[in-house]
């Protein structure tokens, strides 16, 4: 028990603490040398956050909607490969996979900004569907690792016997392939709008700053004086991954858990 | 048919990857050379890569960033293997209480480098507390941490961003750690320390490669974080970059691609040697 409170103090120490910052001064009215804590407080950040409200709604839904667009295509791009690395054999397999994992392991801005010249020749660069491509390149690998540990935790059998009593091929899949591996999409999904979320340099290269996001709106706030205001915007682009995952634990796990199924 | 069958459900991923990941690549190779440049014409091929050597500035921020992301990640390894080893040598019951380590993985880079800031700025929090401490009497006495070539803040930035990484891949593998081999140990007389670095270690060694190998490209070649703690001499190579890319003449792109193509092929050298590196001195292990 005391081995847990001195863990957790520190963990608090280490990795709230920044937060707690944060916190403190999107709160106060200015914070100066050598104050430990805020002389004062005001409301001025809030009054900034709702001042800018249209603005910051826009960036923060580009930012979801590319976010979630990058979680789809990555879906899309992995569902086939995944299954076929968790249930077959063969030749070449071990390197096609170190191979799919590349973009996860090179630095993205060698790849990026060669495939900003592809983009710019197929006329999507400085578009929405530009910044999407980008960035399931760059996240797909853990869409492709979920995916292929979720296709691993249950057999064929499944779709087999589906099949054997007469579905449909898409019955199948939208009946049994899909709730048996939802827990895997959420996992990859995840990580993959989290990544996509946080990303700066990769929608702002490929954006072009014709596509709005959140982090490209707040950036030249960071660098400002106004510390309270960057603050506060900082911990608002804290709060939307929090509150999503808050979200898919209550709705989709609970779920899950509910029927025994995790 | 087989073959056939295999080909058709790599497609989806294979053509997207190839035009997109390995045409980027090519692209930024060929441009490294001079080709493939909108309407510039260059006479020497290699005069990127000579702009690169003449002056010692390329080299000099190349060794700045493998400072940077060899100290982040070393020290980042070490204590997250220590923190991950101290939750798992908690009580099972108490081990998901911890779980608000995670917290910095998700926070975004551009907000731990505005944290870094605000708390290490010479009249930032920590320079504050240490005056409150008695430890400083002015500002100016604490030592200037941000945009130094030190390279400090980045330092802790990356420190305090993977540190929880570090934390979450090693923990997965202690908890597939069969501990009644310590028990047995201990029962033997090893003391803790020898449990750690005979038993434990060697376990979790694989695990400790991957995601030093992850961690040390990502910091290497990362930009988010070194764009929002400024420019310092010599900067991140990545800044570099950026810089060649986006503010010079657009006739000097070349000189950024090549830049991209050194570090791209430093990261594939690194993964390689690593690779083999690990695997040899593992091999060693078991000889003996």
């Amino acid at each position: 028990m005391i081995r847990l409170i001195a863990l957790l103090l520190l963990f608090s120490v280490l990795f709230i603490f920044p937060l707690l910052v944060l916190g403190l001064y999107a709160a106060s009215s200015g914070w100066s040398f050598p104050n430990v804590l805020p002389l004062s407080f005001d409301l001025r950040s809030l009054n900034y956050l709702l001042a800018h409200r249209s603005d910051i709604a826009v960036s923060l839904a580009a930012s979801c909607g590319y976010s979630f667009g990058a979680v789809v295509v990555t879906l899309l791009l992995t569902i086939l490969p995944a299954k076929l690395f968790a249930r077959t054999c063969f030749t070449g397999k071990p390197f096609l996979e170190g191979l799919f994992l590349a973009p996860a392991l090179i630095p993205p801005m060698a790849f990026a900004m060669g495939a900003h010249y592809i983009f710019l020749y197929l006329g999507i660069s400085d578009t929405f569907i530009g910044v999407v491509l980008i960035l399931s390149l760059y996240t797909y690998p853990y869409m492709l690792r979920a995916l292929t540990a979720g296709f691993q935790t249950y057999g064929e059998e499944f779709a087999l016997c589906a099949r054997n009593i007469g579905a449909s091929t898409t019955r199948t899949l939208l009946t049994v392939e899909m709730p048996l591996l939802l827990p895997a999409i959420v996992a990859g999904g995840t990580i993959v709008f989290l990544v996509s979320f946080s990303e700066y340099f990769l929608v702002f290269l490929i954006g072009g700053g014709t596509v709005p996001s959140y982090s490209g709106y707040i950036f030249p706030l960071l660098n400002s004086s106004d510390k309270s205001v960057a603050s506060l915007l900082t911990l608002l682009f804290v709060l939307v991954p929090i509150l999503l995952f808050v979200v898919i634990d209550r709705v989709v796990y609970a779920t899950y858990r509910r029927r025994g199924m995790l | 048919m087989r073959r056939f069958f295999i080909f058709f459900n790599l497609l989806p991923l294979l053509i997207p990857f190839l035009a997109i990941i390995g045409g980027g690549l090519l692209v930024t190779t060929l441009q490294s050379f001079g080709l493939f440049m909108f309407s510039y014409q260059y006479e020497d091929m290699f005069f990127a890569y000579k702009e690169l050597f003449t002056d010692t500035w390329f080299l000099r921020s190349a060794v700045f960033s493998l400072y940077v992301a060899l100290s982040a990640t070393l020290i980042s390894i070490v204590l997250g293997t220590l923190f991950a080893y101290m939750i798992w040598r908690l009580p099972a019951r108490y081990h998901s209480r911890t779980v608000i380590y995670k917290i910095p993985l998700i926070l975004p880079h551009i907000a731990v480098g505005f944290i870094a800031v605000i708390v290490l700025s010479r009249t930032g929090i920590l320079s504050s507390m240490a005056y409150q401490l008695g430890i400083i009497h002015s500002f100016e006495s604490f030592p200037n941490l941000l945009y130094t070539r030190s390279g400090i803040d980045l330092i802790v930035a990356y420190i305090y961003k993977e540190t929880p990484f570090v934390m979450v891949m090693v923990y997965a593998i202690l908890s597939r750690f069969d501990k009644r081999l310590m028990e047995t140990a201990s029962m033997l007389g090893a003391s803790r320390l020898r449990i750690f670095f005979t038993l434990i270690l060697p376990f979790i060694m694989p695990i400790i490669n991957t995601t030093f190998i992850i961690l040390f490209i990502f910091s290497f070649g990362g930009f988010d974080l070194p764009f929002v703690l400024g420019d310092s001499y010599p900067g991140m190579i990545t800044i570099r970059i950026y810089e060649y890319f986006f503010q010079k003449d657009m006739a000097l792109r070349p000189v950024a691609m090549a830049m991209l193509t050194l570090v791209f092929s430093f990261s594939l050298l690194f993964i390689f040697t690593y690779l083999k590196l690990s695997s040899r001195l593992e091999k060693g292990v078991r000889k003996l």
